[in-house]
């Protein structure tokens, strides 16, 4: 009986250290990653000034509203941000569509040539044509300078294709499309009446790494766009935050106007680190169970 | 009849040869004649407006500022007056700052060229290369029959003109001025040195002569409390390395320039990092250093750090533009007076000199022009004066006025907005080629004009003679070069400065093996191909 209840002391005695060394280790790398985005918080509240003499750290110093009221008072960043919408929404539909279709077939063991067809995709992720010669496609496919050329061009990624190709494989039997077919279902209906209702876990991790992707994509804008009432948001902030170090290097500007520029760029920083990802913070809580089993799709099971 | 027969048949061939003929000679002559008068189809004039009387289009890639919130710049009133009556209907690429030289090199690979490029071509070995491949256009011949502005503009600074002919005698982008940056004071090598004249006052000093009196006005500011707040946050001299102190280094023996290194003596290009007189200067820095009169962060703040520390005035001297320190602080209150360079230990006082005030590529024609005499003229209407002053900064009585005395001036910026936000709204800014001449001087802020003439007549009598000029050209392999053996050279000596000076290694310990270094880093060559630039620029005169 003693004895019990000394080995109950002793295991509860190192469980407590345990759990004491759990909690403090995982509290510290909990503020540890929390710690920047309070910071771009507070920093974004600010006056830029008191931020980059370092003074800001733990609450907001001259409390400002003037960075939010010059961004959304700016056009650009408003057209910027209707055209990213556009081009995520529209992107990421497009590339579920192929992805999710090419993905199925290619899962199929009945198609003929798989293997090769497999190759040959794969063989588009190692080695690619460069730049020129695919703005050379771009353009002789009439896409330059506009919203085509912002969302075809990467329309499926091979890493997600084989992510969705291992999904398909593993999750839906081909016993299951045996059982439709002897009820008389051909291949269409059971990719959209059986397979794609069964795969809500693969749409939405892929509906996360597509639309993440379009919303940071700002390369191919400033490669194939040329109008700027096409221009996404990631590359009107571009413009406006690493401006200050281009033109030290571009010849000759106005010092009030780069000065003033400096000055708005600090000012603005911060509120648009925060304004440009609200929206995928916002949608992350919701796709997140999804994404943690998401991860886990692609590895081999049983 | 045989022979008959054959007669007839030679006949027709022969006639049917003759049709043939005479038909292609005027087939060919009507083509010839068509294409010998594109220009006269579209009405073009060779003075005057309109360019030309048909509607003609013009295709023009241009920078677009993070200010500009036109979705397109035709939309701009300053547009539509000075520009419309031209008659041209010009398509913008208006393409994002951050994107610009990538679109550029991305237009001449894939050969999709505009007709005309604003600015972003000023490596003349580019330019070079794209002309001899016959992508942009030569523009002397151009400028020389249709360019009255141009002329006018070239004939004041032949400088100007003569630094953007290259080997060949093809100008292929015409060169202009940089407006703002005064090269008599300042550039992207120097900078002002101004010094607190209130806490001079306040500590009953005067602005230093020589070194000693420079280190004592320093320890003055560091120990005293000029600033009376009881604390000893002042900070006696500040600067961005590499710019700055390296300005006084000609006090120890050559003049040394930040970032190229090399000086000239007697027409000759001489190296000066790994000179004594150079390691003194860095000896001197290290001392400064190690006694807490200069900025402890000088070598690691950005602009925004070292500009907030300039606002709160923390700085005894600093080496910057008026902005660091605030206009305010500069010109109204005079808290900052500029400084002459003080005398050294070897006798000398001698103020690092970079002229060259010279922006390349400020415009070019390439060959997708259908009528280069037309875009040339466009360019022309661009470089009137007035007109330029308008489409820069934007209209009169919006952005900026002329003065009882005929003086541009800036109008200021309505409260809660910025001065860059309030003229790009209505202007193109500096994306549009900058042909200025001094009368952008005037158009600074109120008083910084005097200002600039001030410091000048102070720091000119110290300017070393034989400045190393920035508009030296370097040919497209001399350029190659440069970019690994010079860079490896001006990061080796950047980094082991910021060691010295910082006393996280002995310079004194270390030299040998570092001038040792640096020769094996191939010293030789780099100083040969400075040399090479400066002879040849030196032989055009």
């Amino acid at each position: 009986m003693k004895g019990d209840r000394r080995a109950v002391h002793a295991a509860f005695r190192s469980d407590f250290w345990f759990h004491a060394v759990n909690y403090v280790v995982l509290t510290i790398g909990f503020l540890l990653v929390l710690y920047p985005l309070y910071f771009v918080v507070i920093a974004s509240f600010s006056d830029p000034r008191a931020v980059s003499s370092g003074r800001v750290w733990l609450v907001p110093l001259d409390v400002t509203g003037e960075g939010y009221r010059r961004i959304f008072r700016d056009p650009m960043i408003l057209i910027g941000y209707r055209n990213t919408i556009i081009y995520t929404v529209g992107g990421t539909a497009l590339n579920l569509l192929f992805t999710l279709t090419a993905g199925y077939v290619l899962s199929r063991p009945s198609l003929v040539g798989r293997a090769l067809l497999m190759k040959l995709i794969v063989f588009t992720m190692l080695f690619s044509g460069g730049l020129i010669p695919r703005y050379l496609v771009i353009r002789q496919l009439g896409m330059l300078n506009t919203a085509w050329a912002m969302m075809i061009p990467q329309l499926v990624s091979v890493m997600n294709l084989i992510i969705a190709r291992t999904f398909f494989q593993f999750t839906i039997p081909n016993e299951l499309h045996e059982a439709a077919v002897m009820d008389g279902c051909g291949q269409t209906r059971f990719f959209v009446s059986v397979a794609v209702p069964l795969s809500g876990a693969l749409i939405s991790v892929m509906t996360l790494f597509y639309g993440v992707a379009h919303w940071n994509r700002f390369f191919d804008a400033l490669v194939f766009l040329r109008s700027p009432d096409r221009y996404p948001l990631q590359l009107v902030l571009r413009s406006i935050l690493i401006q200050a170090e281009v033109s030290s290097e571009m010849m000759g500007e106005d010092p009030e106007s780069l000065a003033d520029q400096a000055r708005a760029a600090e000012l603005i920083k911060y509120g648009m680190i925060i304004v440009s990802s609200v929206p995928f913070l916002a949608l992350y809580p919701f796709l997140q169970k999804y994404f943690v089993k998401g991860v886990m799709i692609g590895a081999i099971k049983g | 009849m045989r022979r008959n027969d054959m007669n007839q048949g030679f006949l027709k061939v022969f006639f049917t040869l003759v049709l043939l003929f005479s038909a292609a000679t005027l087939l060919s002559a009507g083509a010839r004649q068509e294409s010998a008068t594109p220009l006269d189809q579209i009405g073009f004039q060779k003075s005057g407006l309109p360019i030309t009387a048909v509607p003609t289009k013009l295709v023009v890639m241009t920078e677009r500022h993070p200010n500009h919130t036109v979705s397109s710049f035709n939309e701009f009133e300053v547009v539509r007056d000075i520009l419309g009556p031209t008659n041209i209907e010009i398509e913008w690429w208006e393409i994002a700052r951050v994107a610009y030289r990538e679109r550029i090199n991305l237009a001449f690979a894939s050969q999709d060229l505009p007709d005309v490029i604003f600015r972003g071509l000023g490596d003349r070995a580019q330019q070079m290369r794209y002309g001899s491949e016959g992508l942009l256009i030569p523009l002397q011949d151009l400028v020389e029959t249709y360019g009255v502005n141009l002329q006018n503009f070239y004939a004041r600074y032949p400088d100007v003109w003569r630094s953007a002919v290259l080997p060949g005698g093809n100008v292929y982008s015409l060169p202009g001025r940089t407006p703002y940056a005064d090269d008599r004071i300042d550039g992207p090598r120097t900078r002002p040195m101004l010094i607190n004249a209130f806490w001079l006052d306040r500590l009953g000093l005067d602005i230093p002569n020589t070194l000693e009196e420079l280190e004592n006005v320093l320890r003055a500011f560091k120990t005293r409390d000029p600033r009376g707040t009881g604390k000893p946050d002042e900070i006696p001299m500040s600067f961005q390395w590499p710019i700055g102190p390296q300005q006084l280094f000609g006090m120890f023996g050559h003049v040394v320039d930040p970032v190229v290194h090399v000086t000239i003596e007697n027409g000759q290009v001489i190296f000066t990092a790994n000179t004594e007189g150079y390691k003194a200067g860095i000896e001197w820095l290290r001392d400064m250093y190690a006694e807490g009169l200069i900025d402890q962060e000088a070598f690691v703040h950005d602009t925004a750090q070292f500009n907030a520390k300039g606002q709160e005035g923390l700085y005894g001297i600093v080496f910057s533009r008026w902005d660091t320190v605030t206009d305010a602080r500069v010109l109204e209150t005079k808290e900052y007076v500029p400084m002459p360079p003080v005398l050294g230990p070897s006798g000398t006082r001698v103020w690092l000199h970079a002229p060259g005030n010279i922006s390349h590529g400020q415009a070019s024609i390439t060959s997708a022009a259908r009528y280069p005499e037309v875009a040339i003229r466009f360019l022309d209407v661009i470089a009137e004066p007035t007109n330029l002053a308008i489409l820069t900064t934007g209209p009169l009585g919006y952005s900026q006025y002329i003065d009882d005395a005929g003086v541009w001036k800036y109008m200021a910026a309505p409260a809660g907005q910025g001065w860059a936000e309030f003229r790009h709204s209505r202007s193109f800014g500096e994306v549009v080629p900058q042909f200025r001449d001094e009368v952008a001087i005037n158009m600074l802020p109120d008083g910084v004009n005097r200002w600039v003439t001030d410091i000048y007549q102070q720091i000119e009598p110290f300017f070393y003679p034989e400045p190393y000029r920035m508009d030296y050209y370097f040919t497209e392999q001399e350029t190659e070069e440069l970019s690994t053996l010079g860079t490896d050279i001006r990061s080796f000596i950047l980094q082991k400065q910021a060691e010295w000076v910082m006393g996280l290694a002995d310079i004194d310990r270390e030299w040998s093996g570092y001038v040792d270094r640096l020769r094996r880093m191939g010293l030789e060559r780099y100083v040969e191909i400075h040399q090479n630039a400066r002879d040849r620029y030196e032989s055009q005169r």
